[in-house]
């Protein structure tokens, strides 16, 4: 089985980029005049792109036993083994969804690299990943500032919207890209969520041609409009919430703003973020 | 030697040199269904990678070779068979018996061609209910409420089922992670740990030598609460699409890629098929909180 990653530290345009990944598989599947005809998907019940690396289901399926039975470490040993095969019943496409850092807090390797095609890396500026965490898990500025700069920083187990995962080691903002930036198993394609805001024609087709999905100029630009983020929100507004929030008050897809962490965020914030990730956001953001 | 004499899943089970002790204990028995023991086990070696095989596991004729990282292995044949080898000194009895649980006696009764869910059942006035349900959906905490308001626990984890869709008695035990118990205000000194590293503990229910298995008079699904703005949010619906009900039952079948990869799974869809219509299916989202979980269960009968 060959497969893709898509992976970011949360927060950062993962599940944008899938639906879009979405809608392109759509319109290649298309029979007729792709122009002509409205693209809808039921975000909450088949955006089907893949599962999510953390899966407990997935992991117990493959490792044949109970993974709630077994510790965050001996967890962390067996998971570069499962991406390499697909759940059992699973209709889903292979754009596995991921959120780990590529090794955890002691080293170990997380990440599965047999079989992978490579993996689409989204990285988005810590400012503004902040202020998303922060309305996401309604959390004040300053513990999400915290969360970004903890070297580690895991979503785990106790959280009650994580019951279906296994704890997902993120390590700081800084030391996460840099995980994924640096391992040589994999061929890898890094975007920042800032161009898929940006220069949403070149981004969007530089994954798509990683992804070998599409060449074709007029199919990525409808499934851009298609994935929109006023889109995004209208449904998620419509449908009472998008399931990829789990069980959180706020919304998913809030705005997606670009640069609004360096007008919203203190200097002595800025100067707390910049202490732990100033080299990597230079090496990114330059 | 020690030889330890159970009762589960309606077999005899004859283990030498470890306790199951969350199954039913015998003093004694002539008969003797499947022997669980210790055993100098290679690794599979030269085996091929088959299909339904993973890294962690190899599936050849009847045997299941499952190989637990750090434990040990645990090695599963012709229905009839589990050996064991730990990995070091170093691992406990119930690390060993805590996996044969929870993984080695579902593939028996698969090489059994026996129909198992990943599910737990209870039973009320001679009625037996399943819940089905991913892990973390909540099943042991519903089980743990359910308990208290009367119900006996038949199985847990491992859900067994004869062609008459009866449920036969299995592991009556649940497990419970300590934010839970805390939760339900169960007292953690009371009651030991699945595994030494592990915040989940054992609750044990009642097991009865003399179990007459019930009939499913219906299974739910649970579904977790997404609703934080109403804590009470609640819904009960009944699934009555039989292609829906196959597919929700089939994605709950206990550990599916061993059946897959023992040559069960046709033999399974055809029983799953026959007893379809023979039960009711309910999708169930239960209020948060005990609370409201107890009160929505008095106005609702289950």
């Amino acid at each position: 089985m060959s497969y893709f990653y898509i992976a970011s530290y949360p927060k950062s345009g993962n599940t944008w980029v899938r639906i879009f990944i979405k809608y392109l598989h759509l319109i290649k599947d298309c029979k007729g005049d792709f122009r002509n005809k409205n693209f809808h998907i039921d975000i909450n019940n088949n955006l089907n792109t893949g599962e999510i690396y953390s899966s407990r289901s997935w992991i117990d399926e493959i490792i044949g036993i109970d993974s709630s039975d077994l510790s965050s470490i001996e967890i962390s040993k067996l998971r570069s083994k499962i991406g390499r095969k697909k759940p059992i019943y699973s209709e889903k496409l292979n754009y596995i969804k991921v959120h780990d850092s590529f090794k955890d807090g002691n080293n170990i390797k997380i990440i599965d690299s047999k079989g992978c095609k490579g993996a689409v890396y989204i990285v988005r500026h810590p400012y503004d990943v902040a202020c998303s965490l922060s309305n996401f898990f309604e959390w004040n500025l300053d513990d999400s500032i915290k969360f970004i700069i903890d070297k580690n920083a895991c979503l785990t187990r106790q959280k009650n919207s994580l019951k279906y995962q296994v704890p997902q080691h993120l390590g700081n903002w800084s030391s996460h890209v840099e995980s994924w930036l640096n391992q040589k198993s994999l061929p890898i394609l890094m975007v920042r969520y800032e161009d898929l805001h940006l220069k949403k024609l070149e981004t969007f087709t530089k994954i798509s041609n990683f992804l070998n999905l599409s060449n074709n100029s007029d199919e990525i630009k409808i499934a851009i409009n298609n994935s929109s983020f006023k889109k995004l929100k209208k449904f998620e507004i419509k449908n009472n919430g998008f399931t990829g929030s789990v069980k959180v008050k706020r919304q998913f897809f809030n705005k997606g703003e670009v640069g609004v962490g360096k007008r919203i965020l203190s200097d002595s914030q800025k100067k707390i973020i910049n202490g732990y990730c100033y080299d990597t956001i230079e090496k990114v953001f330059q | 030697m020690l030889t330890n004499y159970y009762k589960a899943f309606g077999l005899i089970w004859k283990v030498e040199n470890l306790e199951l002790s969350q199954l039913l204990k015998l003093n004694n028995s002539d008969k003797i269904d499947i022997v669980v023991k210790e055993d100098n086990l290679l690794e599979w070696g030269n085996y091929k990678e088959q299909i339904s095989d993973t890294y962690f596991y190899r599936i050849r004729k009847n045997i299941v070779s499952i190989l637990i990282k750090d434990i040990g292995i645990l090695e599963i044949s012709n229905g009839n068979q589990i050996l064991f080898k730990r990995d070091s000194l170093n691992v406990e009895d119930r690390d060993i018996s805590n996996f044969i649980l929870g993984s080695a006696i579902g593939v028996i009764l698969i090489q059994r061609d026996i129909l198992v869910f990943h599910a737990n059942a209870m039973e009320k006035d001679n009625k037996s209910i399943m819940c089905l349900g991913p892990s973390g959906a909540g099943k042991s905490t519903v089980a743990y409420v359910l308990m208290k308001r009367g119900w006996k626990l038949i199985s847990d984890d491992q859900v067994a089922l004869k062609a008459d869709g009866s449920v036969l008695q299995g592991i009556p035990r649940i497990k419970l992670w300590k934010e839970s118990m805390d939760k339900l205000k169960i007292p953690t000194k009371n009651y030991i740990k699945v595994r030494k590293n592990i915040n989940k503990y054992i609750i044990q229910g009642d097991m009865d030598n003399n179990f007459n298995p019930c009939k499913l008079k219906a299974i739910y699904i649970l579904k977790i609460n997404r609703n934080e703005v109403n804590e009470n949010f609640s819904k009960i619906k009944e699934i009555k699409n039989e292609k829906d009900k196959f597919i929700n039952l089939r994605d709950n079948i206990f550990r599916p890629r061993f059946v897959r990869g023992l040559g069960k799974e046709s033999n399974n869809f055809v029983k799953l098929s026959g007893m379809i219509k023979d039960f009711k299916l309910f999708e169930l989202i239960l209020p948060n909180g005990i609370e409201n979980m107890n009160q929505f269960l008095d106005e609702n009968e289950l």
